[in-house]
């Protein structure tokens, strides 16, 4: 359960992600999954990036797109649910102890923060791999885990 | 305990040498031995190529002329009459072992090398300090030493190359060799008319082959069409670059291609898609860079008429980023979705619809061109 003081980071070990025209595209480097986020899902992103706390996001939303705190606070502790749980994010002591600048109006409507999820590398890479399929190599199995000679 | 196979390493800056518990030094010394002695054997067996791998130099050493008639043909496009006294940024020596005699000293990359991992039914390899990786196929062990900037390399016997190795010779490693400088390697089409190229974006299945091929037969030339190479922009933009000049067609595929079908090279029962060298097909022209005009962004529609619409940067990226990064091994992640961020922000970017009249395809790159350009 995140809470509204909690601060997070993106999760840079397994993640590349960048924010392009206003939505975000993020890829899981370990499980090959990829995902966007929408306009006010990629404000969250960057303000989670920038180190700030639940609760100074939500009020920045409020403020943006003229909507109550409390109806941004639990957009974006649902989108945070989400972004733990496909690993994106990960909890931080560190953080921007400030609220962020207070943005401008939006000249949009507000609509919740929404992440779209792609699991599709798994079929695009079965279409066309990049390795085309072939025998087995014939000594023992790669998929074995390695060995360091050196000891 | 060794570490487990899993990903590749992703971001890898270059590193000196320096470590002192390189169990790889020897397997690494014993193959440039070994490349020594066979390019030490009968002269008749050696040649010399030069090529221009996205703009830098490379000398190709073979020993082995059956060796360098199979896997100079998907590098023509890219030969280069460089002076020879001018020194390669890239040297890449390999040998033949049934033509030469001189058999690889190393069975395995497992042996010698820190950390193995699977690459399809292949196997790569890295040093402990990883300034040396390793490919390994049925065929192959090849290493890069990525500090001297050389790959070294034997083949068992030519004959025996699978239609990847053939078509895409030492792709991980020259990929790797890349992306140490900042080239990132793109999975794109890309063909170009009047020196402005149209970048095809996508994954497996989009309609990049079609769209490129059917283009190369209708006066554009062909760059790829599966990666290309885009380095940094320079002052007029974005310059991407052609890699291999082969193509894969699935059987069925193929019948779309009558002029290629004379020129398929079937593979073995495992290999599910066959082999095209487009250097070989007549009236095909091929060409090493162009300036990147547009990014479009393409897509089986089933409709009759190929059409097309300005579409999102966002898209572009999510489009072409995935299966760019995901796919290859030795690719630095972060620096190559900035890369394809920054193409995205730079060059007009479309969807395209692609229909099923397929000769009306190349008229309609063509107009999309000429929308581009005029901005």
């Amino acid at each position: 359960m995140v809470r509204g003081s909690d601060r997070y980071r993106v999760h840079d070990e397994e993640v590349a992600a960048k924010v392009i025209d206003g939505e975000a595209i993020i890829i899981n480097l370990t499980t090959g999954v990829y995902y966007s986020l929408d306009p006010t899902g990629s404000e969250v992103w960057s303000l989670l990036e920038a180190g700030h706390d639940l609760d100074a996001i939500a009020g920045h939303l409020g403020g943006r797109y003229d909507v109550p705190a409390s109806t941004c606070r639990g957009d974006v502790e649902r989108l945070v649910d989400q972004l733990l749980d496909e690993k994106l994010i990960v909890a931080t002591d560190a953080g921007h102890q400030g609220a962020p600048p207070a943005g401008d109006r939006s000249q949009r409507d507000y609509s919740a923060p929404r992440l779209d999820i792609y699991r599709d590398m798994g079929d695009l890479l079965a279409l066309d791999p990049p390795v085309p399929g072939l025998e087995p190599i014939p000594w023992d199995d790669p998929l074995e885990e390695s060995r360091d000679p050196s000891r | 305990m060794g570490r487990s196979a899993g990903r590749e390493p992703g971001s890898i800056p270059l590193k000196p040498a320096s470590s002192p518990l390189r169990a790889d030094a020897p397997a690494t010394e014993s193959i440039v031995a070994g490349f020594e002695t066979a390019w030490a054997g009968d002269p008749a067996c050696r040649t010399v190529h030069r090529y221009r791998l996205a703009g830098h130099r490379v000398a190709l050493r073979i020993a082995g002329r059956e060796l360098a008639r199979r896997l100079t043909r998907p590098l023509s496009q890219l030969a280069a009459d460089d002076d020879p006294s001018d020194p390669a940024e890239l040297t890449i020596d390999l040998w033949d072992g049934l033509e030469t005699g001189v058999p690889c000293p190393l069975l395995n990359l497992r042996d010698a090398f820190y950390r193995t991992w699977p690459f399809g039914r292949h196997v790569l390899a890295s040093s402990r300090d990883e300034t040396t990786f390793g490919y390994q196929t049925h065929q192959a062990l090849t290493l890069l030493d990525r500090t001297g900037s050389r790959i070294v390399g034997h083949v068992t016997s030519p004959d025996r190359l699978s239609l990847y190795e053939l078509g895409k010779p030492l792709q991980p490693l020259l990929f790797a060799w890349l992306s140490d400088r900042d080239i990132v390697p793109v999975h794109a089409g890309l063909v170009s008319r009047d020196g402005v190229g149209i970048l095809l974006g996508g994954a497996g299945g989009s309609g990049k082959t079609t769209t490129s091929l059917l283009c190369a037969r209708s006066g554009f030339d062909y760059l790829g069409d599966d990666y290309i190479a885009l380095p940094a922009a320079d002052d007029d933009g974005y310059r991407a670059y052609g890699l291999y000049n082969s193509t894969w067609l699935e059987p069925d595929h193929a019948r779309r291609f009558p002029w290629l079908v004379e020129r398929l090279i079937r593979g073995d029962a495992t290999e599910d898609k066959w082999l095209v060298i487009l250097g070989d097909v007549g009236g095909v022209g091929l060409a090493a860079d162009t300036r990147v005009g547009a990014l479009a962004l393409p897509r089986v529609a089933g409709t009759r008429e190929t059409t097309w619409e300005p579409a999102s940067r966002a898209e572009a990226l999510r489009r072409l980023a995935p299966s760019s990064i995901l796919q290859l091994p030795f690719i630095s992640p972060r620096p190559a979705l900035g890369r394809m961020a920054e193409l995205a922000q730079t060059v007009p970017v479309y969807r395209l619809e692609l229909g099923t009249q397929l000769d009306r395809i190349p008229e309609r790159i063509a107009e999309l061109l000429r929308e581009a350009a005029a901005g």
